[in-house]
């Protein structure tokens, strides 16, 4: 794995495993890092595990509704301290989030307090993290919206939730996350629920942010084109585990492992129609479900390549391939090169 | 439009004209209507035999409200929806079931589209019943085994109950159970959206192959361009109730003549990171349907719009064969 920890890693995650009660294994040893300044996305169907990744690197997994995790989830704070976030009391976790970690989720409504102005919503994130005066927050806030290209920023702060729009709402989150100026964003699906011309200006105001601030991005989605679109690097999950990761030059270019590649010729895209002659090639069968992994390799059932007695007996192990940046999780990937090519 | 597009010599099996769905608001403590939210306002189109039209719109711009108002699951305002050479719109309670026989629709969500106490034996074999299309138990049971099949379903399934299943199997048995009256039309609304990628394609590839088995015309329902053009022969762009552009799918997504669908192309994001294209990202959100802008709907977001275009709604305009663009400006695209 990645050991080499510099200076430039601000979040190390090493073999993290989630078990929920009832023993639906979500994750199942996950291991990556997300460097300052770099937009990492988590991409994956539902049920792979991506958004319990973005939880538990929150502290977000309630351990007191018997929730087991186990591994180590390193984050470098704005004071250069490291933390290892699975030690933490709640208390000490209060304090990391929006200071040096802050996530936004798919739907605004859920996380926005539907009785209070957004101005004051946005203040109170502030003064929780930092010992500002009312006018000075109210000033940061008001700049934070602003920020999102929000039309009447004046006008949003006297808002309630309810009298925005889906795509406001998001800008609205996006702008009291980024209020405490984190070093790092868990972005989970937060343009899913939004339409595409709505979703393009959201993402086109989240880069342009990023490359202002420098934050690191973990970017949390199922839809391939966003990931194309925004991330540096990308990781693959399935079934709880990472099964591909690297540049997202080397993932779209040439996928390795069987799985993400299947998922590449599965999506529909402009210019392929059925006059073109191009079918679309769906993958048999269903997503697996958390309750129950197949044995071996996660994708074997799935999988046109797979080999009996191979794949469904022993679990393969993420391998450097290529540049050595790009890992992938398949006992055949070696051979699978030359059928590809 | 139908007389423009009269270069087709078959009669269309669907003419929707001047559609008109509008909602009433109604306000005061003797609530009376104030004004209305106008869903469908002044939609043309023809769906022909085995065709498959591509409704293309982002939420709230009234694509699902016409899919509705066409099999009167909605009622419409105004306007006229003529299917095989009957007014929908005039039909009586008898004659409407008749209708329905032929005209069909699939949901979004197939989680709340199938009730989840039936088995699936009994949710095929209801249409069948109520359209009296079976003969006992036996023959419903047979022509069930056959719907299961035609979806790629085995007959395990019969016994099973909806939360038993995945969601790309329900949506298969959403399918079937359409499919169940032998329709010639079927309005599928999003029925793609809800599924997980992988299964996505499994659907997608399943609709295009009953489309060629059994004859079907198709309204495809979806705010996924990149889907509608895989699956529709043409493509109709709707924005805050009204058509912007239709015409032949490859073209409508090749060279947009609408500056609105041009916009909604350029917004989907392209899995390809080496390709870069210029995007146009429209500023603002969708005005309020109750309130809309005059003249050209779209005027306040549109990156071409001039002091003329709030003045007349454009009309639709031939742009080519088979192609019409509601939009003023013909000097941009």
């Amino acid at each position: 794995m990645e050991d080499d920890f510099d200076q430039d890693v601000l979040l190390d995650v090493r073999r993290l495993s989630v078990t929920f009660a009832g023993g639906v294994r979500a994750l199942r040893g996950v291991s990556f890092q997300v460097r300052a300044g770099e937009v990492v996305a988590l991409v994956g169907e539902s049920g792979s595990g991506k958004s319990t990744s973005g939880l538990a690197v929150m502290g977000l997994i309630e351990r007191d509704r018997g929730a087991e995790v186990s591994g180590e989830i390193r984050l470098r704070g704005k004071d250069g301290d490291e933390k290892e976030i699975t030690g933490l009391s709640e208390r000490e976790l209060r304090a990391l989030r929006g200071n040096d970690v802050a996530m936004i989720f798919q739907e605004p409504m859920s996380s926005l307090n539907p009785i209070y102005a957004i101005g004051s919503q946005i203040c109170e994130a502030i003064r929780i993290h930092r010992s500002v005066s009312r006018a000075e927050a109210a000033r940061d806030a008001r700049e934070a919206l602003d920020l999102l290209g929000i039309p009447n920023p004046d006008r949003c702060m006297v808002s309630y939730p309810h009298q925005l729009s889906g795509g406001m709402r998001q800008r609205v989150m996006i702008a009291m996350a980024l209020a405490c100026r984190p070093r790092m964003l868990i972005a989970d699906e937060p343009t899913t629920a939004l339409d595409v011309t709505i979703q393009a200006q959201i993402i086109a105001h989240l880069k342009r942010l990023q490359r202002q601030t420098g934050m690191a991005i973990l970017f949390i989605t199922h839809n391939l084109g966003l990931v194309a679109e925004i991330a540096d690097r990308a990781m693959v999950m399935y079934a709880g585990e990472i099964v591909e990761s690297g540049p997202v030059a080397d993932i779209f270019g040439a996928p390795r492992m069987p799985y993400t590649r299947a998922l590449l010729q599965s999506l529909p895209r402009l210019g392929v129609t059925r006059a073109s002659g191009t079918r679309i090639e769906a993958i048999p069968g269903n997503v697996p479900s958390s309750a129950r992994w197949p044995s071996g390799c996660a994708f074997h059932p799935r999988c046109r390549y797979v080999v009996a007695g191979r794949c469904d007996a022993s679990e393969p192990m993420l391998e450097a391939c290529d540049t050595g940046r790009h890992r992938v999780r398949c006992l055949r990937w070696r051979e699978l090169e030359k059928v590809a090519s | 439009m139908s007389a423009a597009e009269s270069g087709t010599v078959e009669e269309p099996l669907l003419q929707v004209e001047r559609l008109r769905t509008w909602f009433p608001i109604r306000r005061g403590v003797i609530p009376r209507p104030v004004g209305a939210v106008k869903a469908v306002d002044d939609v043309s189109f023809t769906v022909h035999r085995r065709e498959v039209l591509g409704l293309a719109g982002e939420s709230g711009s009234g694509k699902t409200t016409i899919g509705r108002s066409i099999l009167r699951l909605i009622e419409p305002t105004d306007g006229r929806v003529v299917f095989g050479g009957a007014d929908v719109t005039a039909l009586g309670r008898h004659e409407l079931r008749l209708f329905r026989r032929k005209a069909q629709i699939v949901f979004q969500d197939p989680f709340a589209a199938l009730d989840p106490v039936m088995t699936i034996e009994e949710i095929l074999g209801e249409p069948l019943q109520v359209q009296g299309l079976a003969k006992g138990r036996q023959e419903r049971r047979d022509r069930v085994v056959r719907l299961l099949e035609s979806v790629s379903l085995s007959t395990d399934f019969l016994s099973r109950r909806p939360h038993e299943m995945s969601g790309g199997q329900r949506q298969r048995i959403v399918i079937a159970r359409a499919l169940a009256v032998e329709p010639e039309f079927i309005v599928a609304d999003e029925p793609v959206s809800a599924l997980d990628v992988s299964i996505q394609a499994q659907i997608i590839n399943l609709l295009q192959d009953l489309r060629d088995r059994f004859k079907l015309a198709m309204l495809f329902i979806s705010h996924d361009i990149a889907v509608m053009e895989y699956l529709s022969d043409r493509i109709a762009v709707i924005y805050l109730g009204r058509l912007m552009e239709i015409g032949p799918a490859t073209e409508i997504c090749r060279a947009p003549k609408h500056p609105y669908t041009l916009a909604l192309l350029s917004a989907v994001p392209d899995p390809d990171p080496s390709r870069r294209r210029t995007r146009i990202v429209l500023e603002g959100d969708v005005p309020n349907p109750a309130d809309p802008p005059s003249g050209c709907v779209f005027r306040t977001r549109c990156p071409y719009a001039l002091p003329a275009c709030a003045g007349e709604r454009p009309a639709l305009r031939p742009v080519g064969p088979d192609r019409f663009v509601a939009c003023i400006r013909d000097d941009v695209l």
